[in-house]
């Protein structure tokens, strides 16, 4: 064994209902883009539905289609189109695109489908990745009532995404999603869905949920904040990486993980682990093994929790990105596929399920 | 998308030659941990027995590690200043747009656009092994000449300010490799604060390894 990632999907349940209450009654998308924060995509979409997610959200159409091959049924939005897009698939299996310009929406409506294609228009409210510059906003919703019009799309939202930059910065951002939206409705164009909060605005800036509050990073445990830990927030890590104690010598000890297992090198020094009840500082962080100093009283195939929940008092998510400066987003999309995934619930009895 | 890591056999076969030469290929043990650091354990492993190398350090084996040598390492992948990467990391423009000179770029608006300026998303991100901590230093081959990532690197993409310069959907962009012109994963390295090694091994499961004979 190097390491084994176990994803606990009655916590992720849990952290989906409580985000659910703060944002109640706003409904929620489940963020599952990145294979879901590194957790499994196709593994947890189901639980996301089960804890009340309304919609899930992807990156591509491709990823959206996977879901439905596997029989979710839910809504799906998917708003990062590259080469091969597939728009005819997403229309005829009802996966909602993101569309930021009006090339892109010519892409979209070349394929040719027999049910309209369900768009949600981006506005760039500041952070300058995607979505309508200003300049740009009229003339992608005249192309898309054209369409409409034409009967090969239909506007079913409008939306962006907050720069989390500062409060002002956030709140100027509201200011021109709302112009934008007042731009779209003298043009009676007033879509089903506004949506505009992820995590961070959607626990703390209520006036932003409109519609919806795409959820992510939260979902998993993980504060969006600088200011506010997970804890308070009330959510649980939901994913555990573990290893084991391999040679020990004296004062120093191997574990059988190393950054080819996701853990970053730069947080050695910083890093420890958990091991017998008790944080173990790192020295080192090799390819494929770490080492351990004040490893006195460790034995060869200790079981180790390089981080988890931290209610038992081990690292969490978050203090590896403090440890290794960044945030826990990179730190979980960061654990390689070559560690396995393992899917711990009690709900039915099961105490898993292999990926 | 396209997310693509292009690896050279002819590079490889190049480096093997030079290191046999140097070193003698029973001489040295070649380091594949990391699935050759992302290259393909498979693919060098069989290149390398073709040159005559039976000693390999391999994840999980105690055996050779010690051994491994980091200057060889170097060579075999290409990774040492001014030698040849065996890997090519190719990204794909999403989307440019035209913006304002100030304009913020992506997360807590650490960068601004010195001048009315040109931006391509590009389809990469940090859960792609792009680290976030190359953001606003790192630069990639585009549109013909290096320019700088913009802005924090998101989880799925990341901005590069073109200035002048336009671009459209679909075309390349090269983060390190072996093309001319392109940055080199020293480079990378050196902005990012990872090692050539564990940038290429940290590249993620959306890209598609190609392996090409030139």
């Amino acid at each position: 064994m190097s390491a084994v990632a176990t994803v606990d999907l009655d916590v992720f349940r849990s952290n989906l209902q409580l985000l659910g209450d703060i944002a109640a009654p706003t409904p929620v998308m489940a963020m599952l883009k990145a294979d879901a924060y590194g957790h499994g995509m196709l593994q947890l979409a189901r639980p996301a539905i089960e804890a009340g997610a309304s919609w899930l959200g992807v990156l591509e159409i491709s990823e959206g289609l996977r879901l439905r091959d596997t029989g979710i049924d839910a809504p799906l939005f998917a708003w990062l189109h590259g080469s091969g897009a597939d728009f005819a698939a997403a229309a005829g299996r009802h996966i909602d695109v993101g569309i930021s310009t009006e090339d892109e929406l010519r892409a979209a409506l070349t394929a040719q489908s027999a049910v309209p294609l369900q768009v949600h228009l981006k506005i760039d409210t500041g952070l300058h990745r995607n979505g309508a510059t200003e300049d740009e906003w009229p003339g992608l919703l005249d192309a898309a009532i054209a369409g409409e019009r034409a009967g090969a799309l239909r506007i079913r939202g409008i939306w962006s995404h907050l720069a989390d930059a500062s409060v002002g910065d956030d709140e100027e951002a509201l200011r021109r999603f709302r112009e934008a939206i007042a731009v779209a409705a003298a043009r009676r164009v007033h879509p089903e869905l506004i949506h505009l909060a992820a995590s961070s605005a959607g626990i703390r800036m209520p006036e932003a949920r409109f519609d919806m509050v795409r959820f992510g990073i939260a979902a998993y445990g993980v504060s969006p904040f600088d200011d506010r830990s997970a804890a308070d927030i009330g959510v649980v890590p939901t994913m555990t990486l573990a290893t084991t104690v391999g040679e020990v010598s004296g004062h120093t000890a191997r574990i059988s993980a190393g950054w080819a297992d996701g853990l970053p090198a730069r947080a050695a020094h910083a890093a420890s682990v958990w091991v017998r009840g008790h944080r173990h500082p790192l020295a080192e962080i090799g390819v494929d093994s770490s080492v351990i100093v004040e490893a006195a009283g460790l034995q060869t195939g200790d079981p180790v929790i390089v981080f988890g929940s931290g209610l038992r008092g081990e690292p969490t998510p978050t203090e590896w990105a403090e440890w290794a400066d960044t945030i826990g987003d990179e730190i979980l999309t960061g654990i390689p596929v070559r560690v396995p995934r393992r899917y711990v619930e009690a709900g039915d009895g099961r105490t898993e399920q292999p990926r | 998308m396209r997310r693509r890591i292009t690896l050279s056999r002819a590079t490889l076969h190049v480096a093997l030659d030079s290191i046999a030469a140097q070193r003698g290929p029973r001489d040295v043990v070649l380091d594949l941990r990391a699935d050759a650091f992302g290259h393909g354990t498979v693919e060098v492993q069989a290149a390398a027995r073709s040159h005559g190398f039976d000693r390999f350090a391999h994840d999980d084996v105690n055996m050779y590690r010690d051994a491994v040598d980091a200057d060889v390492t170097a060579a075999l992948y290409g990774t040492a200043p001014d030698a040849a990467p065996v890997m090519t990391v190719t990204g794909e423009v999403i989307s440019c747009k035209r913006v304002p000179a100030g304009s913020p770029v992506s997360y807590g608006y650490t960068y601004r656009v010195a001048s009315d300026s040109y931006l391509a998303l590009v389809g990469l991100g940090y859960a792609d092994g792009v680290p976030r901590s190359a953001s606003n230093k790192a630069h990639v081959l585009l549109a013909g000449a290096q320019h700088v990532l913009a802005g924090r690197v998101a989880m799925d993409q990341f901005m590069v300010d073109l200035g002048d310069e336009r671009v459209v959907s679909g075309d390349d962009v090269i983060l390190w490799g072996a093309q001319p012109g392109a940055p080199s994963p020293g480079e990378w390295a050196a902005a990012s604060g990872r090692s050539p090694l564990e940038l290429s091994a940290g590249l993620g499961a959306r890209f598609q390894r190609v392996w090409v004979t030139a």
